[in-house]
Formats: structure tokens, C-alpha cells, sequence
């Protein structure tokens, strides 16, 4: 277990030493849920420096075979964080299948997994995801979704992770893939935040 | 009686106090000590080497006495398995650990120094947890030389001197913290110690108000000092460079006194406050490596980065390094 963790402290943290942090006073334990897709292990090692890097919480890192299983193991509580799409969600909220403007779209699955999950969609990387069957590419945007409870644990993290809002787009998510398959993606991402001066 | 009569009487006082408590106490000795998941409930002496399966707690009342020149081996165990005491994880790590709500007394020499580290063939960073003292006081942890722990010496509550100390290769050296329950705070003086090449340097926390003083802190993977909600510690003379950041403030509302103190080459930033740190930091006289302002400047992460960050005023800077800082 610990050496599955690791992380950080690596973290430690950051640490690259295979230790887990969140025992005794060391911290907490942020999980984030990813799929093997590109965008989602690029996206989830930004969100891992930039949370690491600005709060000193440590990361796990949890797989999951789509979107669908991340929202189910948020449900669990086996997750605490994890990148979604539009296009997907949409199709999981009533009435929201035939809207196509993206804000109106993104405004009506935000207000419906915040009453009916306690999921809580933060504001949009920049870049668009995977489509539903009835959704267009456009407005599958992609946004991290957290809970209202996980908000509690960590009170800074809407406010970390928000500042990633637009900083993604296509072509940009494009270079960091193509930097991080030939790489190290958590230096990729270091490299990306450093450069913003994010970090 | 002279001043000499005097020295001699207490250096045999001495010799026949740990003779006395060795024949009192249960002494390992000679051939290899190996201990599975045990309560020591008596005063105990280790000495030569002693090899641990499962944790050791040292109970509430007794001392565990450890000899100049003893190592001590743990085995390496993830997790919270039956090896373990306890499974509580905000008070405990994985792995093994040495648990401590009686008294510790650890004191080596700097020719024979006591070493905690791990038993694995190829040992790393977490191997076993670390030596865990719990609302105790008393405790003296010096010339001893610890490796491969998850965090090597940790203190809630815990009243202990750590000096002359070597640390290297753990996932963080040492971590305080107050806890409530204790009905007293940590006292956990940090002096004169080597903390280098680990994850993490200094961790300290809720409320801990500790006094780091004269230590060489350097090249550890992520922070030197990493102040997390800490009380108003006293960081002066030490070396804290070369870590991939200096020192880390989260929620720092007291500040800490950070002065005369080397303060460079820190792979990120020197000084880093994390989101959240809204308290100024004063930081004057300091050596920055380097005597350009804005050169210091750029390299702490404050206000200047992110406007919802504190201020760091890094002052008053020396215009050459400070003498008599680190191990000196």
C-alpha cells in the first residue's frame, strides 16, 4: 500500500521517496481519479504539482476505465477529485441533451450534480473533451469535479484548481502530450506550471 | 572540595547510575537482540544490535536506555499489518515503529554514535516508520544517525532534544506537532544536526513552537523546513540550501524568527509561501546567496507571484554568508 501511494512525498513529497504521506501530522492525502486517456494522465499530473506544490498535500493517484467509474468511485468516496467532460455528463441530466451552447450547457449539469450528487464542477481547463452520443466535440469541455465534502477537507483546493481555468487549450494540451510520451510527464507538468509562474 | 574532586566524583556518580540501571534493567547484549511487536513494561538497555520485526512501544513509566555504538535494524513492512501496535493512522506510520509514551534516552558519542536505520538489503526512503514519541517528556535523542524512516523522529506532544544528529535518506528527518489531549505542548529542540538528502527536512506543526538552531539542512528533495500551521519557532544559524525549497509556510499566522541564517540555492525558491499564507513573513537579515534584491526577491514565491499571498521581507540582507552558522 505504501509503495502505491507514494507519491509524493515525495512529495513530498513531493518527496520522490516512496513514502505515503498522510499519517500522523505528515498531511492528508488527496486521491485523484484518471483514465488511461492522454488528456486525463497529462491533465491529472498538473493538477497533482500545482496541489502539491501550492498547499503541501500530498497525491495518490486511482485508475479507472472511464468517466463514468471515476464519478462512481467519487461516490465512494475512493476519489476525491477527478477530470469529466461536458459532452458526457450532459447525457446524464435531463433535458440537457439538446442544449448546444456549452456556458448554458455547462451551467445546467454544474447546478445538477451540485443538488442531486453533492459534486461540485469547477471552472474549465480550456480544452475540449471525449463527446456523448448526442454532444458535439465544442462543447465537451472538460472540468475537474470534486464534492462539497472534499471542499471541506481541503478549503483551498476549488480555489488552486480554479486557477488552471482556461490555461489549457487544445493545441496546448496537444504539446504537453507529445513533450510527456517522449518524458517524464510530472516533469512536464512542473515545466508548464514553472513557466506560468503558477508554481 | 575542588573544582576537580568535584568532576570526578559525578563522572563515577555517572558510571554507577547506568550500572545500576543496567543490572536493574533488562540489557541486551552479545549476540544479535531480535524483537517481534512487543510492550518494553519494564526499564530496558539496548546495546550492540538489535533487530526489529513489529513495533516496540516503550510504555508510559519506563526508559528505554540505548547505548553508545547499538544499531538498530528494522525490518522493512508496508502498511498496518499484524506487525503493528497500533492502527491508528493520525498518529502512526506504516511500517515499523518504535512508539514512545515512557522515556527514550538515546545518547551516542560523536566517535560511537547510535544508528536506526533500515535491515532491508536494499533499503529506501519509508523502510520503517520512525521513532514516535507520544505525550512524553524527558527524552534525549543525541549523536545518533537515522535512515530510510518514513519520518524519523516524530513528536506530538513530546518533549525531546534532538542534537549532534545525522539524517539522511528518510521520507521527512523530524515532524512536531501539539496535541490537546497531552495537556502540554512539544518541546522539540532541533540543534546541531545534519538533515540532508531526505524527501523533507523539518515538518513542524499545530502550534509547535520549536527552536531550530545551528543545523545543516541541505539537499533534501522537497523543503528544509516546512512550518504548517506552526506556532512562532526560533530559526537562526543554520544552513538551509540546496533543498528543493528552503522553508515552506501554510498558514503561518505568528510568523517565525528567521534570522542570521544561510538561505540559498534552493532548487525552487527560497522562501515559498503555500495558498493561504496571507500573514507577512519577516526575513530580514539573511544570507541569500547573492546580494541583488531583485534577485533575492525572485527567488521566494510571495505577494509578487500571487496576489492573494502574504509579503516576505527579505530586508537587511547580509552582504557575505553568516559566520558560525550550521554545524559550527
Amino acid at each position: 500500500m505504501k509503495k502505491s501511494v507514494l507519491i509524493l512525498i515525495a512529495c513530498l513529497f513531493f518527496l520522490h521517496v516512496q513514502v505515503m504521506a498522510g499519517y500522523a501530522c505528515v498531511g492528508r492525502i488527496l486521491t485523484i481519479s484518471m483514465t488511461d486517456s492522454p488528456d486525463q494522465q497529462m491533465v491529472a499530473q498538473i493538477m497533482s504539482v500545482l496541489i502539491t506544490e501550492r498547499t503541501g498535500t500530498a497525491i495518490e493517484f486511482v485508475k479507472a476505465a472511464d468517466v463514468q467509474e471515476s464519478e462512481k468511485k467519487m461516490e465512494k468516496g475512493e476519489a476525491d477529485i477527478f477530470i469529466s467532460y461536458l459532452g458526457i455528463a450532459q447525457g446524464s441530466v435531463e433535458g440537457a441533451e439538446s442544449i448546444t451552447n456549452p456556458q448554458e450547457t455547462y451551467a445546467i449539469v454544474k447546478a445538477h450534480y451540485l443538488q442531486n450528487l453533492g459534486m461540485v464542477w469547477l471552472k474549465p481547463f480550456g480544452y475540449s473533451g471525449p463527446t456523448g452520443n448526442d454532444s458535439t466535440q465544442q462543447q465537451s469541455i472538460a472540468a475537474p469535479v470534486t464534492t462539497k465534502t472534499v471542499l471541506d477537507r481541503f478549503p483551498v483546493l476549488d480555489r488552486v484548481i480554479n486557477k488552471l481555468e482556461g490555461k489549457i487549450d487544445n493545441a496546448i494540451l496537444k504539446q504537453l502530450a507529445e513533450q510527456a510520451s517522449s518524458g517524464d510527464p510530472r516533469e512536464v507538468a512542473k515545466s508548464f506550471l514553472k513557466t506560468r509562474n503558477m508554481i | 572540595m575542588n573544582k576537580e574532586t568535584l568532576q570526578i566524583y559525578r563522572a563515577v556518580g555517572f558510571i554507577i547510575s547506568i550500572a545500576v540501571f543496567m543490572l536493574t534493567a533488562g540489557a541486551a547484549c552479545g549476540e544479535q537482540l531480535v524483537l517481534d511487536k512487543t510492550v518494553l513494561d519494564k526499564d530496558t538497555v539496548w546495546q550492540g544490535e538489535v533487530l526489529l520485526q513489529g513495533d516496540v512501544e516503550v510504555a508510559t513509566g519506563v526508559t528505554l536506555l540505548i547505548m553508545p555504538g547499538t544499531v538498530i535494524k528494522v525490518a522493512r513492512k508496508d502498511g498496518f499489518g499484524s506487525f503493528k501496535l497500533y492502527e491508528d493512522k493520525n498518529n502512526h506510520f506504516p511500517g515499523i515503529e518504535i512508539v514512545v509514551r515512557g522515556k527514550i534516552i538515546a545518547q551516542g558519542t560523536e566517535e560511537q554514535a547510535i544508528v536506526f536505520t533500515s535491515a532491508a538489503e536494499k533499503p529506501s526512503p519509508g523502510d520503517w516508520g520512525g521513532v514516535n514519541i507520544l505525550a512524553s517528556k524527558n527524552n534525549i535523542i543525541e549523536y545518533c544517525e537515522f535512515s530510510y524512516a518514513h519520518t524519523a523522529v516524530h513528536g506530538h506532544s513530546a518533549h525531546v532534544v534532538i542534537s549532534r544528529c545525522y539524517f539522511h535518506h528518510n521520507g521527512v528527518a523530524t515532524g512536531q506537532k501539539n496535541v490537546k489531549e497531552a495537556g502540554f505542548d512539544c518541546v522539540m529542540p532541533m540543534l546541531y544536526n545534519r538533515i540532508t538528502e531526505n524527501g523533507g527536512g523539518i515538518l513542524y506543526g499545530g502550534g509547535s513552537t520549536p527552536l531550530i538552531v545551528h543545523n545543516e539542512i541541505s539537499n533534501n528533495k522537497f523543503f528544509g523546513i516546512y512550518a504548517k500551521k506552526g506556532g512562532l519557532a526560533t530559526i537562526r544559524y543554520n544552513n538551509i540550501v540546496n533543498n528543493g525549497k528552503g522553508v515552506i509556510l501554510f498558514l503561518i499566522k505568528n510568523g517565525m524568527l528567521l534570522r542570521d541564517n544561510n538561505i540559498a540555492g534552493n532548487e525552487d525558491y527560497n522562501i515559498s509561501l503555500l495558498e493561504g499564507q496571507t500573514w507577512d513573513l519577516d526575513a530580514r537579515h539573511n544570507w541569500w546567496g547573492e546580494t541583488d534584491d531583485a534577485k533575492i526577491r525572485a527567488k521566494n514565491c510571495d505577494k509578487a507571484n500571487d496576489d492573494t499571498l502574504a509579503l516576505i521581507d527579505v530586508s537587511n540582507a547580509t552582504d557575505a554568508p553568516i559566520k558560525g552558522a550550521g554545524l559550527k
